[in-house]
């Protein structure tokens, strides 16, 4: 089995002082965004093309269980599924025998931790936890750091942190740097996903200026949702999140990665996505190091299409393994 | 290290062209005038005779028909004009079908019209033909297209098989001598004219004495204004839209001098990731071999600065304006001489809202040129007033005039007020009209009484325009002339010589009452 590793020719985003200037005038127009995602939906990728971009799918994915009744089995299952997502027929099919397509990462609750370490040794998926009193975020913040380093201290290589919407409905950016820069820090050298719980923020005014704020403050992916708000990732909030990263590219010459979460259901929303990536952003935010989908169900979605597309199959739940 | 991974593509997803090269291989044999003429009459005599519900049921069959087309269409466009067929599935056919639709439920409304119409203009693509014909097929006329385009004659070909009575919809060149020969048949009472402004105003000189009723669609480039709030990456967007190459006629970019390096930044990025290639894949934004022509940006430094500029030279005939602040947004299309400005968005269309300048029944241009030069200056000062300034001075001249004829001047001073259309087109999008002053008007009275002369000026005057009249000396005149008095000079101007003048400082000819003109203002909202 291959190991992924992260792609040293891209380094890690270090962050940068904190500019008002770079973000306080920023304007983001819904209605435009939306003009923008209905043109992105005219893409038609070809049928024989298809097959290609779902495995990519997979491999982008951070196969998630955050429920209240997750057990040690019920994790231990997740990480099977997550070294092998598709049946042996249709990897052969995909012609991958030598390099079987796998997760990106492996999402769970910091109690969970140890159990996925422990199931995903070897495996080179790495274990992603949230943390920061998810999904709320509303924890003090001492207890906020100390979760994040208990996670790391377990062996997760990835930490989704939450931000203190507050700061964000009452603009108060410097406290939001402040603590997303404490959360970087207690993270050391796993990678930082921070969830701007776009749903929360509502505007996507507000969804701009938190992104460039923690991307300053040294996110090394931003992430829409926490996948428990109303509204989870939508394509007009993940478009304004992939300026908001162009912009910080322009203006701080450092590289940020993107993973919308919840919401996400079908291969057709896959596609949906990767093809937002692409346009808006090119090739490499297309692949892992990148680019993540957060998701649960959204896996069986593309197995059964990948299914159909590769032997006929009519989408049939029950032909492939439960994750 | 580089990445393992292979780089993702869209693949082959080309339409079916076959009809669409077919169609093109046929021999295209172009009638002469006088039996495409013959035919259409033909055709339209039992045309006009049927019962507008059914003329409205057969245009809604033919908007139907085209929908089912599209790709037909889409193929020809690109096989023709190299204009990609993403573009013609989402943008041309859609404002093509809106029109046929919005025509046939205008059909019951109809006085119906009698004769042909001829519609004039090369190159301006298919919705603007159809939004062209479709008045005219709704209102009991046939078209004779002056037009060597596959897609006008694919076009005359729908309609046939949508079921208009065969002959309806004709094509003829579109030579000098064609048009000159079609302007000379009596049988075509309406030109409506798709093409630049010097072109429509010689025209225009060229109807003024025979009658025919006329409409312009004056073509020109788009301003692009992006104030200092805009959201960039939008405006960039509207921006890319504005050069690929599909139905507009050029784009001019006015860009604040403190966002413009951004702007510029931006827009060479945007630009380098159209993906060009075949026009029969649904994929390509640009044909590989057509270049988008990247304009100079003008920086401005205010707002007024951004109207000065989009207005001169004043051939822009739409505006699409990038601001985050309602009142530069508002402020700057209020000020724009375009008859379509987009505020936050771009190349909005509904049949509903108003892009053409109709002209009724042309009438005579009684004036010189010291006249008209003055009359051109007094409008200026007239129309910078604000219009409850302008209603109180007509108030002062109705006062002067007897009893009937300023309850009359009343009357019409309060309809000019009124009229006007806003609507919701889609959630998060509305338009609304704003009277907009034309200029200088050449109006000759429908009738010589005083009564009629109050008719013919009244709301030309409350709308901001200055007056010519046409009128012979006698008490009626007289009778104005003194009410008059109180309004700056030149705003009414008599004459009783006929002068033809073809001149661009007169807006416009009218028998009878001036149209109003309203510019169309759209806005896109959200949250």
């Amino acid at each position: 089995m291959t190991v992924h590793t992260h792609d040293e020719s891209i380094p890690r985003n270090t962050g940068t002082a904190f500019h008002q200037n770079w973000f306080a005038r920023a304007q983001v127009n819904a209605a435009a965004v939306g003009s923008r995602v209905a043109d992105l939906s005219r893409r038609r990728i070809a049928r024989e093309q298809e097959p290609l971009w779902l495995t990519r799918a997979i491999e982008c994915m951070d196969l998630t269980t955050l429920a209240g009744d997750d057990t040690r089995g019920r994790v231990e299952r997740l990480c099977a599924k997550a070294m092998s997502p598709l049946r042996p027929d249709l990897v052969l099919a995909l012609g991958r025998r030598d390099n079987p397509p796998h997760v990106a990462a492996v999402c769970v609750y910091p109690a969970m931790v140890p159990h996925a370490v422990k199931a995903l040794a070897g495996s080179g998926i790495p274990v992603a936890s949230v943390a920061t009193g998810f999904p709320a975020g509303l924890t003090p913040l001492s207890a906020r750091l100390a979760e994040i380093r208990y996670a790391v201290a377990e062996g997760a290589a990835e930490i989704d942190i939450v931000i203190f919407r507050e700061h964000v409905l009452t603009q108060n950016w410097q406290a939001l740097y402040d603590e997303v820069a404490a959360m970087r820090e207690a993270c050391g050298a796993a990678h930082m996903k921070a969830i701007l719980a776009t749903g929360d923020l509502r505007t996507l005014r507000n969804v701009h200026r938190a992104a460039m704020v923690a991307m300053m403050a040294g996110a090394d992916v931003i992430k829409t949702s926490t996948g428990k708000e109303e509204v989870n990732a939508t394509l007009p909030v993940s478009l304004t999140m992939l300026r908001a990263i162009r912009d910080y590219q322009a203006l701080s010459g450092q590289t940020v990665g993107f993973k919308p979460a919840g919401g996400l259901r079908t291969a057709a929303d896959a596609l949906a996505w990767l093809t937002l990536m692409k346009e808006e952003l090119g090739k490499a935010w297309t692949e892992p190091d990148l680019f993540r989908i957060g998701a649960s169900s959204l896996l069986a979605s593309i197995e059964q299409r990948l299914d159909h597309l590769l032997t006929g199959a009519a989408p049939t739940p029950h032909r492939h393994t439960l994750a | 290290m580089s990445s393992p991974f292979a780089t993702l593509d869209y693949g082959s997803a080309p339409v079916n062209a076959e009809a669409a090269r077919s169609f093109l291989a046929q021999a295209a044999p172009q009638p002469a005038v006088a039996a495409a003429q013959k035919a259409a009459s033909a055709a339209a005599t039992a045309w006009r005779k049927t019962a507008p519900a059914l003329r409205a049921q057969r245009l809604r069959a033919l908007a139907r028909h085209m929908e089912q087309k599209a790709g037909f269409l889409a193929a020809l466009a690109a096989l023709d004009g190299k204009v990609p067929v993403a573009s013609t599935l989402a943008q041309v056919v859609p404002r093509a079908v809106a029109a046929l639709d919005h025509f046939a439920d205008q059909a019951p409304l109809l006085a119906g019209a009698p004769g042909l119409a001829a519609v004039l203009g090369e190159g301006a693509g298919l919705a603007a033909l159809v939004e062209a014909v479709a008045p005219a097929l709704a209102a009991g006329q046939g078209v004779v297209i002056a037009s060597a385009a596959p897609m006008a004659r694919a076009f005359a070909a729908l309609a046939a098989a949508a079921g208009l009575p065969g002959g309806l919809v004709q094509t003829v060149k579109n030579d000098p001598s064609t048009e000159q020969a079609l302007l000379a048949l009596a049988a075509i009472t309406h030109v409506s004219f798709t093409g630049p402004r010097a072109k429509s105003l010689a025209l225009r000189g060229q109807l003024a004495a025979t009658g025919k009723t006329a409409s312009f669609t004056l073509s020109g480039p788009t301003v692009l204004i992006v104030h200092d709030d805009a959201d960039l990456d939008a405006a960039v967007e509207a921006a890319a839209h504005l050069l690929w190459p599909g139905e507009g006629h050029g784009v001019r970019l006015h860009v604040q001098e403190g966002v413009a390096p951004r702007f510029s930044g931006k827009l060479v990025n945007r630009l380098s990731r159209l993906r060009l290639g075949d026009p029969l894949d649904a994929n390509t934004d640009l044909a590989a071999d057509v270049k988008p022509v990247l304009p100079d940006i003008t920086s401005f430094r205010t707002p007024d600065e951004a109207v000065q500029l989009a207005n001169h030279p004043g051939d822009a005939v739409a505006a699409s304006v990038w601001s985050e602040n309602l009142s530069f947004a508002l402020d700057t299309a209020a000020r724009l001489r375009c008859a379509t400005v987009w505020l936050n968005g771009v190349n909005h269309h509904a049949p509903a809202a108003p892009a053409v300048q109709h002209f009724p029944r042309p009438g005579k241009n009684p004036a010189t040129a010291e006249m008209l030069a003055a009359a051109v200056k007094a409008q200026t000062a007239w129309a910078a007033l604000a219009p409850a300034a302008r209603a109180e001075k007509l108030a002062h001249l109705a006062a002067s005039l007897p009893a009937r004829a300023a309850g009359l001047a009343h009357r019409l001073m309060a309809a000019g007020d009124a009229t006007g259309v806003s609507r919701r087109v889609q959630p998060g999008l509305v338009f609304f009209t704003l009277p907009d002053p034309q200029g200088v008007l050449a109006v000759t009275p429908a009738s010589p009484g005083l009564e009629g002369l109050v008719t013919a000026v009244l709301p030309a005057l409350a709308a901001g325009n200055a007056v010519l009249l046409h009128s012979p000396e006698g008490a009626a005149r007289r009778a104005l002339e003194v009410a008059a008095a109180h309004l700056p000079p030149a705003l009414i101007s008599f004459a009783s010589a006929e002068k033809i003048l073809a001149d661009e400082r007169l807006a416009g000819s009218f028998a009878g009452t001036p149209p109003a003109r309203h510019k169309t203002v759209w806005a896109a909202f959200g949250t």
